[in-house]
């Protein structure tokens, strides 16, 4: 059959389709004798195409999922099986995409004028792609996608990790990331062609149900294992952290915030595709023993990631480790929920385990955002990112030290913020499954937490300032953080409204791109027949 | 109205909050304003207790009873997804506390009258701490109960720590600490029972499959009761429960071995913050405890007597002894804390009425008493600037007004008849005492249930009774050593540096009040009498009278 595209399919990409375009106007643009003059005078014209093409893709985001004027039913693969649009991806987009609005509304504020003029064509460009991938990440039900995908939005993260090109640290983190990074790309390769090898395709459907019919084999094991690799580095699981940390110091402090929100939002949407997926289609004990085994497994990862970033968080001195660390902890507890989804079915309802962590996302996009915004606040006006320079914010600024007091205390989980509610739905999912060891990972590392989350406050409020001299902020960043603060009481507060919308678009569908398997594929004839029954059947 | 009464005391606080910061550079205002709060919320739980205990159909001041004895609900749906209700409303148990918070909360603002550091912020973060402390008396949904639980938490840490001695960062973080992890058991709990109640419950302890958070019904449904009880279903759930729970409470009260947090954010603390904290703070646990712990789990209460018992007496003479050994004036009062806040847990524990009523009535005598003590120590720490016990003497000589009234408030923590220390020690080991009956008879999974039972429980009633004797003794020591004795000319005052009469007043009240409640207590023991009878009526069975027990 030939390989078609409708343009109702096209029309599903339409949110990436509008990144795309503005990555090569951005790219293009510049560099063109009549309009290089104006690119260079301004950088207004810059960041209001890459807001348009970001306002647009959310838009298109947003129609798709409510469905306004019969724009799109949410729910289909598409091209072949390559990408999965549903509710789900859909509304990881929408975070990421309001996510990365945010980032550049922050460098706006953060970078200094003549930066932004001189290198602001490259750097939109390669936020937007970096967005492009992580809102690829989200869709990707087809392994290969899951390596564009991964690879799509590492590429921009290590250019942006070494954007600051006068500062050794930042060359130093870009470098470190793309090491790890290349390691880790090819675990996964390795990985994903041992898969292929036995099971000969790379649609994860298929996959999911041959491992449902035949339970383990050496070629999961080993894809299951390099697919970890690849998602855990973009999530930063132990043990392959050690980037996290240092990236999040070298790289300036917007692009920290990108990497720590958008980035995990992309990988654990990735992550918890690939085990909904594999969960949906189990039955049988094979099957059950096997899931039972990537569950438990994955759930251990994500409380070894968690208490390693805790712990490891009570040394640091500079803000952005701290909050680095804090991230590695906040995907721990992510991957822990990420591992319930195969760990055993018995009580377990999946799209309650997704909306708590699509609720997740939202917090922690918030508190994160404000977390890190104040932090470019200080930095820019000291100078420096000790965590010393926060000393006597309290007196400075109270709005600045108030709001970041909030945030940690978010972070941590105090009760009436988002993080708390955010953290007692996990709670209430893992207990539900029964899965106690990891209720007890969730509580005793949140008991962890509190010191180094306070640590900040302790200097802002009781350590006496160098300079006593008030801190003014500009009116943009006021209303970055009032929004960050007003997301994470509007979640606190009244969880209600958040926890619906999360609820609604926690649908995710699994559509068998291919004719059912023979069973016991040899290796010859493994090529996956390109099947135009493109069934979109969501058998949920 | 009533209604309305409940929801303002708990956010007039909050308003008064705002207030406070909105005047700029003009302390004195912030300070009228953090007073007017005072006042207007203790004028509204004056008219609230009258309304309350004079109702038609109360005989006396007691309410009308009938199927619940919780009044002026307000009942609004907050997060419906998990089932929080906005649920306040008063009873027996909640309103004597609520009349303690409220009447202290005008002394301690009187007496953070000459706070000069930060006088704006102290106030305001001292009306959130009240708004707190208003939403845990007042909440009657476990969650909404949490959730003021940590509120009340976070000025608190402030408060020690911008207002404190020197090491006041080490003991607000210690404070937060351990309260902290107390705060994390009571959320397991609250875990647990979002999937288990929906599963037993025959009554309004659920709703619609999900469980309602509502204290009152969790602890009246038969279904989940049932559940509850020895060789129910959840029988191993409540035991854990039980336990959660009172590690949460005992470190708020705090007993031996979750006290140490005490003695440090006390000597750290301002005086007024210590006041609070001893008078009202430390009470959350006790009425915790009586709130939610004995009355859900009637059983598992039963089951863990005797370790909440030697809880509750190591605390007693631990404390005491502790207290004895100290040269800090105010360690040895917060020492003093640890051990009386003793009584409350083994009045608890032994589940007679005497035992029952004791612990209450420890909890309001020594709330006026505690705070009394740390007003004393603070009045002359303030002018001599230390607290060494063995560098003070013969106060008695150069401040006798101040001293007439020290002895009324040492001697009201020492439990002396006709002052409020006494009626709740004395109620609480006649409890003990009487839980003899009970115990013999009840069954053999109890333990040290059956004919060994009174051996047992004299023992523990003489170690608990050790604690008055103690208790004089320490305080007695410090009395004389403070206060007695030849006058020392540093210790001499005169002018500016004289007792005031802001001060005069606030020792005055406490006096009065200590006074009033040692020789009146049935005051007190009247307001609880029917909430208590409510509540407690799965003890009622096993409970006779202390007095039966005793034989007079």
């Amino acid at each position: 059959m030939p390989v078609g595209m409708s343009w109702s399919e096209v029309l599903t990409l339409l949110p990436e389709l509008c990144l795309l375009v503005a990555i090569c106007v951005a790219l293009i643009a510049p560099v063109l004798p009549p309009l290089r003059k104006t690119f260079r005078a301004s950088h207004g014209p810059l960041t209001a195409l890459a807001i348009i093409a970001l306002l647009a893709a959310l838009v298109s985001a947003m129609a798709m999922i409510g469905n306004w004027g019969g724009f799109s039913v949410p729910g289909k693969t598409v091209l072949h099986g390559m990408i999965a649009v549903d509710a789900f991806a859909l509304s990881v987009k929408i975070i990421i995409y309001t996510f990365t609005l945010l980032v550049i509304v922050l460098w706006m504020n953060t970078t200094r004028k003549a930066v932004r003029l001189t290198d602001g064509p490259d750097y939109i460009a390669l936020v937007l792609s970096g967005a492009l991938g992580m809102s690829l990440m989200a869709s990707a039900s087809n392994f290969l996608m899951v390596f564009l995908a991964i690879e799509a939005a590492s590429f921009p993260s290590y250019a942006l990790a070494g954007f600051n090109k006068q500062t050794r640290r930042s060359s130093e983190a870009s470098l470190k990331y793309v090491l790890i990074g290349a390691v880790s790309s090819a675990l996964m390769i390795y990985g994903l062609s041992m898969l292929y090898g036995s099971y000969g395709t790379l649609d994860l459907v298929p996959v999911a149900q041959r491992v449902a019919a035949e339970g383990m084999s050496v070629g999961l094991l080993m894809g299951v294992f390099g697919l970890l690799i690849g998602i855990g580095f973009k999530l930063s699981a132990v043990p392959i952290h050690f980037w996290c940390p240092d990236v999040f110091e070298g790289a300036s402090i917007e692009i920290t915030t990108f990497l720590s929100v958008a980035s995990k939002a992309g990988a654990i949407a990735l992550l918890v595709r690939i085990m909904m997926t594999l969960g949906h289609f189990s039955s049988g004990e094979h099957a059950r023993q096997v899931l039972l085994g990537i569950g438990t497994f994955v759930g251990l990862v994500g409380v070894v990631t968690a208490t390693w970033g805790n712990l490891a968080a009570y040394y640091q001195t500079n803000i952005k480790r701290l909050l680095a660390y804090s991230s590695i902890a906040h995907a721990g507890y992510m991957i822990m929920l990420a591992g319930l989804l195969t760990a055993s079915m018995e009580n377990l309802q999946p799209t309650n385990v997704i909306y708590a962590l699509l609720f997740y996302l939202i917090v922690y996009a918030c508190m994160n955002l404000g977390a890190f915004a104040v932090a470019a606040i200080v930095a820019k006006e000291t100078g420096s990112e000790s965590l010393d320079e926060f000393a006597g914010l309290g007196q400075r600024n109270v709005f600045l030290a108030v709001a970041m007091g909030c945030f940690l205390l978010s972070l941590f989980g105090m009760p009436l913020t988002g993080g708390f509610w955010g953290k007692v739905r996990f709670g209430f999912e893992m207990w539900n499954e029964g899965m106690w060891w990891l209720v007890a990972a969730l509580v005793i590392n949140t008991v962890f937490s509190l010191y180094f989350y306070l640590k900040p406050i302790i200097i802002m409020v009781w350590k006496q300032p160098s300079s006593t001299s008030s801190l003014a902020v500009s009116p943009a960043m006021y209303a970055l953080l009032i929004f960050a603060l007003a997301g994470v009481f509007a979640t606190g507060l009244l969880p209600d409204r958040t926890t619906a919308w999360a609820e609604r678009n926690s649908i995710m569908v699994f559509a068998n791109p291919v004719e059912p398997v023979e069973q016991a594929t040899p290796l010859a004839d493994a090529l996956p027949e390109t099947s135009p029954s493109i069934a979109s059947e969501t058998d949920r | 109205m009533n209604e309305l009464f409940v929801n303002l005391m708990i956010f007039v606080p909050l308003i008064g909050a705002i207030g406070c910061l909105l005047p700029k550079n003009n302390p004195a205002l912030s300070k009228m304003i953090a007073m007017v709060t005072a006042i207007v919320v203790l004028l509204i739980n004056i008219a609230l207790a009258t309304a309350f205990y004079g109702q038609a159909g109360g005989h006396g001041y007691l309410p009308s009873g009938g199927d619940t004895v919780v009044q002026f609900i307000t009942d609004k749906v907050w997060i419906e997804s998990v089932n929080i209700h906005y649920l306040v409303g008063v009873d027996g148990l909640s309103m004597p506390l609520l009349l303690l918070t409220s009447i202290l909360n005008v002394l301690i603002i009187a007496a953070g009258w000459n706070v000069e550091k930060h006088t704006k912020a102290f106030m305001a973060l001292y009306l959130v701490l009240m708004f707190g402390m208003y939403g845990v008396f007042l909440s009657l949904d476990f969650f909404l109960f949490y959730v003021f639980f940590e509120v009340s938490l976070l000025p608190m840490y402030f408060l020690i720590g911008i207002w404190g001695g020197p090491r006041k960062e080490y003991a607000a973080i210690k404070f937060f600490i351990y309260t902290l992890v107390g705060s994390i058991c009571l959320l397991m709990v609250m875990l647990g029972f979002y999937f288990l109640v929906p599963d037993v419950a025959t009554g309004a302890a659920a709703v619609d499959g999900k469980t309602s958070f509502n204290m009152i019904a969790l602890a009246s449904d038969t279904g989940l009761q049932q559940a509850f009880s020895h060789g129910g279903e959840y029988w191993n759930y409540a035991k854990w429960f039980f336990v959660l729970l009172f590690i949460s409470f005992a470190i708020k009260v705090p007993a031996v071995p979750f006290h140490t947090w005490l003695p440090d954010a006390h000597v750290e603390a301002p005086t007024p913050i210590s006041m609070i904290l001893a008078g009202v703070l430390l009470k959350m646990g006790g009425y915790a405890l009586m709130r939610i712990s004995y009355p859900i789990f009637p059983d598992a209460a039963k089951w863990a007597w005797f370790g909440v018992a030697m809880v509750g007496v190591v605390s007693i003479v631990y404390g005491a002894f502790c207290a004895m050994a100290q040269t800090d004036w105010k360690k040895l009062v917060a020492y003093s804390s640890v051990s009386h806040m003793g009584y409350v847990i083994l009045g608890l524990a032994v589940l007679t009425e005497a035992g029952r009523n004791g612990a209450y009535f420890q909890m309001i005598g020594h709330g006026i008493s505690s705070a009394m003590m740390f007003f004393l120590v603070g009045v002359v720490y303030e002018r001599a600037h230390h607290r060494d016990l063995n560098r003070f003497g013969g106060l008695w000589n150069t401040m006798p007004s101040y001293t007439g009234l020290a002895a009324v408030g040492f001697f009201a923590g020492l439990g002396l008849p006709l002052l409020c220390g006494f009626p709740g020690e004395i109620l609480s080991l006649m409890g003990t005492f009487g839980a003899i009956s009970w115990i013999e008879a009840a069954p053999e999974w109890v333990p040290f249930a059956g004919s060994g039972a009174g051996v047992t429980v004299i023992t523990i009633g003489v170690f608990a009774a050790s604690g008055v004797i103690l208790a004089a003794g320490y305080i007695l020591w410090m009395f004389q050593r403070v206060y007695l004795g030849p006058a020392k000319p540093e210790y001499t005052y005169s002018g500016r540096d004289m007792v005031n009469t802001r001060e005069y007043f606030v020792m005055a009240v406490l006096a009065l009040f200590a006074i009033l409640l040692g020789v009146w207590p049935a005051v007190v023991l009247d307001m609880i009498a029917n909430t208590f009878n409510a509540i407690y009526a799965p003890f009622t069975s096993l409970t006779t009278t202390a007095s039966a027990a005793l034989g007079f």
